[in-house]
Order: C-alpha cells, then sequence, then structure tokens
C-alpha cells in the first residue's frame, strides 16, 4: 500500500471541512446567513424575527397572502387593550407551512390563546401546475429538522409520496436550488443582499410595528372581466401608475381559472389534521378569506361551495375550532379578486377583533 | 422511477444494501431480479407484464431454436418481437418502458442461440439479463455473453467498484442535470418555432442539441455503468468522445455504440450481397442500416432522413476510402463535428417542414440578442467543447489522480455535486432516450 504524503493529508482535512461546512450551512442554520432579497426563505426568517420580537403576542395569524395582506397587525393592537396580534401568514403557503408557522412561534417562545386561520378553497384542493407541499418546505428549508420527517407522515401517508417529499428533507441541498444558483451566478450581489437583510431583521425589537403593505389600490377600477385587457392595453399606452396593480387583478384570476380544481380527499384530511394540531394548542377560528367575484368565475362552478362545506365539516368534528361567517366586501376594499387593500384589510380585521377577543 | 429522482435516490441504497447482505448467489440475484420489475412495475405494471411476457417467450424460444434448429421459430420469434416494438412505437398511447433496448437484447439472444454461439443459461440468469434495471429504461444493449458469465459467480463488491460507482454516478447526474436540462432549456423553444427564431437562436439551437443529446444520453450511461459497478457487474461502455471522431464510421464506433455494434452484427451483416465483388451492395447496406437506425428511435419522416443522412455519410467515406487526402486530424474532426451537428437538426426537428424552417433561418441574417437561459445554454457548450479540447491531456494525467477514495478527487465529487444541486432546474426532465 502506497504511504500517504503530506498532500494527501491536506486533502482529507480540506474535505472534512467542507463537509462540516456544508453540514452547517444545509443541516444547522448556518444558511440563515445568506438569506437575501428574493430568497423564498426569507418570509420565514421575518416571521421568526417578529414572534422573537412579539413573544407576548396572544392571537396568532396564519394562513397564505390573503392573511397576510388582509389582516392588520398593527390597527389591531392599537384598538386592542390587552391583546397583541401577531400576523404569521406567509404568501404562498399552505397547510405544512401552517403547521410549522406554529410550532416556530413556539419556539421563539410565542403562547397564544387564540389562533385565526384564514383560508382559501384552494387550501383543499391539488393543482396541477403547483406543488403545495414542495413549496412549503422549500419554504421552510431554513427551519426543517428531525421532526420533520415525523410530521411529513401525517401529510404523505402513502410510501412513494412519503419518499417523494422526505427525499428532499434528507438531501436538504437540493431545497437551496434557487438560492445556491443565485449565490453560484451573483456572489458579490448575494453577499452584499445578505448583509443588508440581516442588518434589517437585526433591527427588529419588542417596540417595532409589524411589517404590513399599504396598498390603496382598489379593484373596482378592474372593471368586468370582458374589458380587462383592453384595460390593460390602454394602461399600458398610457404608462398608468396603477399598471402594475391591474396586472396583477389579470394574473391572480388566470392563474385560477383553468385549474383543475377539486376537493381532494388527502388534502382534506391534511386539513382536519392541521385544525387538530392547532386546537391543541388554543381556540382556534376559521376564517374563509374575503374575495370580490364580478363574475370572473375564477374557479369552476360549485367549488366555492363545496370548500365551504368541507370547511363546515371539518370544523364541525373538532373541538375548540369555530367558523366565523363569511365577511362581506365591496370593491373599494379588494387589491384584487383575492386580497383586500389597506382599508378593506382595516375593516376585515376589525371584524375579527371583535369575535375572537 | 427516473436516475434523478428522490425515490431512486433512496432505491438504488436499500437495493445495493440488500444485496451486499444476501450470501447466496441464487437467492441475491433473485432479490435483484425483483428489484428490477420493482423498479420497472413503478413505471406502470403494465409495463413489468410486458417485460414478463417478452422475457418467458424469447427465453423458450431460445431454447427451442438452439444449435441450428427450427429456424422458421426463430423467424417467427423475430417477426413477433419487432411487431410488438413498431406496434408501440407507432400506434399505442404509451411506450413501454425499456422495449426498445430489450427487444434488441432478445433478439440478439434468440439469433446467438440459433447459431449455438450463446452462453447456456437458466431462467433466473436470463430475467436477470433481460430486466437488470441500471440498464433497463435505455440500455446499453448488453450480449448475452457479456452479462450471463458474470452471473455464475456471487461477485465481490471492492471499494474499488463502490469508488468509481460514485464518481461515475456524480459525472453522470452532472452531465444530465446542468449541462443538458440547461442546454434543453434554451434549446427545446427554439426547435419548437423555429421560423420565429433568428440565426444567432438557431446556431445555438443547433450546437446545443449536439451538446445536449451527448450530455443527456452519455450521462444517462454513466449512471447506468456506475449503478451496475455498485453490484459488482460490469457493462460496456457506450460513448468513447465521439466528437472527436474524425470519420462517420468512426463516429458511429464512438457514439452510442452498443446500438450500432447490435445493428452490425444482426442487420447490417445480415443483407445479401456484402460478400460480392462490388461495392454497391455494401452502400445500399450501410444506407439500409441507419434507415434501420433511425426508424428504430421513432417512425416519423424526420427519423428517417436522419437514418438516411447518416447512412448516406458512411456510405460515401466508403467509396471515398481509396482516395487519399492528407490533411492534419483537427480538421476531419473539425468536419465530422459539423456533419454530426447537421443531422442532430433532422432528428431534434418536430417536422420535415419544421427542418426547412430552420435551414431557412440559418440561411438568412436575421439576429436576436439572447437571454439568460441561452448564456447559460452557451456556457454549458463551452465546458463540453473545453472538455473535448482537453481529452488528450485527460489520458497523460497520473493515474495516481484517480486513485479510489482520493481526498482530493472526494473533493472535487463534493463540488461537483454541489454545482449540479445549484444548477439543475426545478422541474424533472425526462432523459431523453427514455422516449424511445
Amino acid at each position: 500500500m502506497p504511504t500517504r504524503g503530506i498532500s494527501w493529508y491536506l486533502g482529507g482535512a480540506l474535505f472534512l471541512c467542507a463537509s462540516a461546512a456544508l453540514a452547517w450551512l444545509f443541516y444547522f442554520g448556518g444558511f440563515n446567513l445568506l438569506v437575501a432579497d428574493g430568497s423564498s426563505s426569507l418570509q420565514i426568517e421575518l416571521a421568526r424575527t417578529q414572534s422573537r420580537a412579539h413573544r407576548d403576542a396572544s392571537v396568532l395569524v396564519l394562513g397564505n397572502s390573503t392573511a397576510a395582506e388582509g389582516f392588520r397587525a398593527n390597527f389591531f393592537n392599537a384598538r386592542s387593550q390587552d391583546a397583541i396580534a401577531l400576523n404569521l401568514a406567509i404568501p404562498s403557503g399552505h397547510i405544512y407551512l401552517f403547521e410549522r408557522m406554529l410550532s416556530i412561534a413556539q419556539r421563539e417562545g410565542v403562547r397564544p390563546r387564540v389562533i385565526v386561520l384564514m383560508v382559501t378553497p384552494e387550501t383543499l384542493s391539488l393543482r396541477s401546475d403547483f406543488d403545495f407541499l414542495l413549496n412549503d418546505l422549500t419554504m421552510l428549508k431554513t427551519e426543517l429538522d428531525s421532526t420533520d420527517f415525523a410530521r411529513l407522515a401525517a401529510h404523505a401517508p402513502d410510501p412513494l409520496r412519503y419518499t417523494r417529499y422526505a427525499a428532499p428533507v434528507a438531501f436538504r441541498p437540493v431545497l437551496y436550488r434557487a438560492d445556491l444558483r443565485d449565490l453560484f451566478a451573483h456572489p458579490h450581489r448575494r453577499m452584499e443582499s445578505a448583509e443588508r437583510v440581516r442588518h434589517w431583521l437585526s433591527d427588529f425589537g419588542p417596540k417595532s410595528e409589524m411589517l404590513e403593505t399599504n396598498n390603496e389600490f382598489s379593484v373596482c377600477e378592474a372593471g368586468p372581466l370582458e374589458a380587462l385587457d383592453s384595460t390593460l392595453r390602454r394602461m399600458r399606452q398610457s404608462r398608468d401608475p396603477h399598471l402594475a396593480d391591474m396586472e396583477r387583478v389579470h394574473t391572480a384570476y388566470a392563474a385560477r381559472s383553468h385549474q383543475p380544481l377539486v376537493i381532494d380527499p388527502s388534502e382534506a384530511r391534511r386539513f382536519e389534521h392541521l385544525l387538530r394540531t392547532l386546537a391543541a394548542v388554543a381556540k382556534v377560528y376559521l376564517v374563509e378569506a374575503p374575495y370580490y367575484d364580478p363574475g370572473y368565475d375564477q374557479y369552476p362552478s360549485g367549488f366555492r361551495e363545496a370548500a365551504h362545506r368541507a370547511f363546515e365539516k371539518a370544523v364541525a368534528a373538532i373541538a375548540g375550532v369555530n367558523l366565523l361567517p363569511p365577511f362581506p366586501v365591496d370593491c373599494g376594499m379588494m387589491l384584487d379578486t383575492v386580497h383586500l387593500n389597506r382599508k378593506g384589510g382595516e375593516q376585515f380585521t376589525e371584524y375579527l377583533r371583535t369575535r375572537v377577543l | 422511477m427516473s436516475f434523478d429522482s428522490f425515490p431512486f435516490a433512496v432505491f438504488l441504497p436499500v437495493v445495493w444494501a440488500a444485496s451486499l447482505l444476501i450470501r447466496p448467489n441464487s437467492a441475491r440475484k433473485l432479490a435483484l431480479l425483483m428489484a428490477s420489475y420493482l423498479f420497472c412495475a413503478a413505471w406502470s405494471p403494465g409495463h413489468a407484464l410486458m417485460l414478463l411476457g417478452f422475457t418467458l417467450a424469447s427465453f423458450w424460444i431460445a431454447r427451442s431454436v438452439r444449435d441450428q434448429r427450427r429456424r422458421a421459430l426463430l423467424m417467427t420469434g423475430i417477426a413477433g418481437a419487432l411487431a410488438a416494438l413498431i406496434y408501440f412505437k407507432q400506434w399505442a398511447s404509451t411506450l413501454p418502458i425499456g422495449i426498445s433496448y430489450y427487444t434488441l437484447q432478445a433478439i440478439a439472444f434468440m439469433v446467438e442461440s440459433h447459431r449455438g454461439g450463446v452462453v447456456r443459461s437458466g431462467l433466473l440468469d436470463y430475467s436477470l439479463y433481460m430486466a437488470f434495471f441500471p440498464r433497463l429504461t435505455a440500455g446499453p444493449i448488453v450480449r448475452a455473453d457479456e452479462f450471463l458469465p458474470q452471473l455464475r459467480e456471487r461477485p465481490q463488491v471492492t471499494s474499488t467498484d463502490v469508488w468509481e460507482a460514485l464518481v461515475l454516478i456524480c459525472f453522470g447526474l452532472f452531465k444530465k442535470l446542468v449541462i443538458a436540462d440547461n442546454i434543453g432549456l434554451a434549446v427545446n423553444p427554439i426547435y419548437a418555432s423555429p421560423a420565429d427564431a433568428g440565426t444567432a437562436r438557431l446556431l445555438l439551437a443547433a450546437y446545443g442539441f449536439a451538446v445536449q443529446i451527448y450530455c443527456d444520453f452519455s450521462g444517462y450511461t454513466d449512471i447506468a455503468l456506475g449503478a451496475t459497478r455498485l453490484f459488482g457487474y460490469r457493462l460496456p461502455e457506450n460513448f468513447q468522445w465521439p466528437y472527436l471522431a474524425s470519420n462517420p464510421a468512426e463516429f458511429w464506433r464512438r457514439w452510442h455504440i452498443s446500438l450500432s455494434n447490435w445493428l452490425r452484427d444482426y442487420v447490417y451483416f445480415s443483407l445479401p450481397g456484402l460478400r460480392s465483388k462490388s461495392r454497391v451492395p455494401a452502400y445500399f447496406g450501410l444506407v439500409a442500416t441507419m434507415l434501420v437506425c433511425g426508424l428504430w428511435h421513432g417512425v416519423s419522416w424526420t427519423f428517417a432522413a436522419w437514418g438516411l443522412y447518416h447512412g448516406a455519410l458512411l456510405a460515401v467515406y466508403r467509396a471515398m476510402q481509396s482516395v487519399r487526402i492528407r490533411w492534419p486530424r483537427v480538421i476531419s474532426i473539425l468536419i465530422m463535428q459539423q456533419l454530426a451537428v447537421l443531422g442532430w437538426i433532422l432528428f431534434r426537428a418536430e417536422s420535415l417542414a419544421a427542418v426547412t424552417a430552420f435551414f431557412s433561418g440559418l440561411a438568412g441574417a436575421n439576429s436576436m440578442t439572447f437571454g439568460e437561459a441561452e448564456w447559460l445554454a452557451i456556457w454549458c457548450i463551452v465546458v463540453v467543447a473545453a472538455a473535448h479540447v482537453l481529452e488528450p491531456w485527460f489520458s497523460t494525467l497520473p493515474t495516481v489522480m484517480f486513485r479510489s477514495w482520493d481526498p482530493w478527487m472526494l473533493l472535487l465529487l463534493l463540488g461537483v455535486a454541489l454545482v449540479t444541486v445549484a444548477f439543475s432546474l426545478p422541474q424533472q426532465q425526462m432523459f431523453l432516450y427514455f422516449k424511445f
């Protein structure tokens, strides 16, 4: 056997150091230092930071972008004497992420007495062009740990599906694909952005206000669907300042209009599992996200009603969970067909405040 | 269950671990056979049944026609196999996974059995030879006498085998997920509507696809060879730097070697008139053989045109061999590369009309700027081109660099794995040769 020289030992040491560095980066939170603008994990890091800054929060709001835009935590807290609300809604989040956001908040010391879960009909559906669970895992990549292998068993009960989702949790660099690509392609830009984000997050403290948007745009200006395309053309020609908002209305419609949305039994079971998990911690209020549907008919016929019945059925089966009545809206309260603007958000928040406290 | 999927990343180590633990050779082979059928059934249970039917039928026929007996039965068996293959390629809604490959293996086995040249084996060994999962989906097309003797004794899997497997799988995934898939991202839209692309994009598509198909297929083969090595077996090489070929004949000795050998032995050499003094039958034989090659890929005009094109190249090269043209080998290589790229346009185009649009666009003077996906594709092409330029240097590298488990090589593999993860596409792209 040939004797091993210094080069061999040097190579071995470098390999071990590189392996340890990668393990720290992907499995032990090292990548938190490299979270930058545009990273799918930034929202999670922000939520974790806000949880740490508001450990005294007693009302926790979970959901996707409809809750992120629709619930105004600062407005709520200014009008509540003895309750502080914390909005941990994450855009594009789904069932698995809602469950994990609760555990993230609890780990940071938050002990909610009330949990408000805002849902849309798509909570109970699969989509042909989007894997909700994989998206959740990708966003949660900096938070995943060994407990997720057990959690995933409730969310992907058959072996093939379980393998499909547990494997990226095990081979975690795969979930960092987009971030790695950005880092390799634009290392300097990435490092600068990560440093800005670190400074920004470190500025959050107990006195900090919750981060919220303040979009005043009203979807009343969108008009009927048939005219939307011509409206957009006119706005592009005149360089209307609200063009981006109007395009968002069109995009939101287009994303849903051709989906094979049906109530999926496995998604319904996952949803019930989520409700039980939340109800074990606090009183749960389930609220369906307000919507404005002026004949856009963005969901298949009867899908919204079927989802409502499924929510009712799930709530009836679990103690400690209440389904709030729908919140009526008009176009002046909506940013697009599914998101509330600032005005609508404040009214909706007041509606919730009077019912959950 | 594709090689670049998570289920396979779990399946392979589990099967490998089981194969290490099972000591009796027969039990080990049975376990591998069951794993192979599970692998096939993961695509579709019907595909597994098809494979089983093929295996049993071809085994029985091979036994019955052994040593020059029952030629009519042999012909029936070959005709039946080809009929099934043509039916599934032309009319069925889905192509059973691997049928294009194991059909050829079955035909070769029956023919060699009839000739008296094949190694005798039992049903278990033959079934494993037909179904062995690392090579089931897209080859290499293995000869029975290359693989069956390896099954006689339980192989000793050494650390060197594991190391070589790791290197092959790592680089295979890099070729597929980084090079081939990223080039495909840029090239596929251009081939979808060549009339809308400018000259620069068409050139990118032409050269890009040549690199894409090489890296996709050779990447798959590397993974297949590596996975096989884990079990102590060896499969034949399928690629030998084909874009370093200096003439059409050499190209086909370097590209998809197992298929070109099969076509040579069971199509070309079966054609009449090859022993005559006239060279014309040989020329027709080359064209006919390559036409079969094209149609094996798919029953369409573009695949037929591609086959005829390469047949013509081979025939012209054969005819010109008496004409000695002395120029540097690098010139010959460059010429052959351009000829190969032209052929790939025929292969990849979606129709003959698209081929026409492609060449019309190339002849035009339109040009457009490149986007990010296209620049990444260009970089991938440059990387592969550089590897080809440096190929002679690779062979002069000291072997100490490739010692098993050398830490510097481990570092290199770690870097390659990280780059592979970073630059792989979010949506899984099927291996190109799974479609054939």
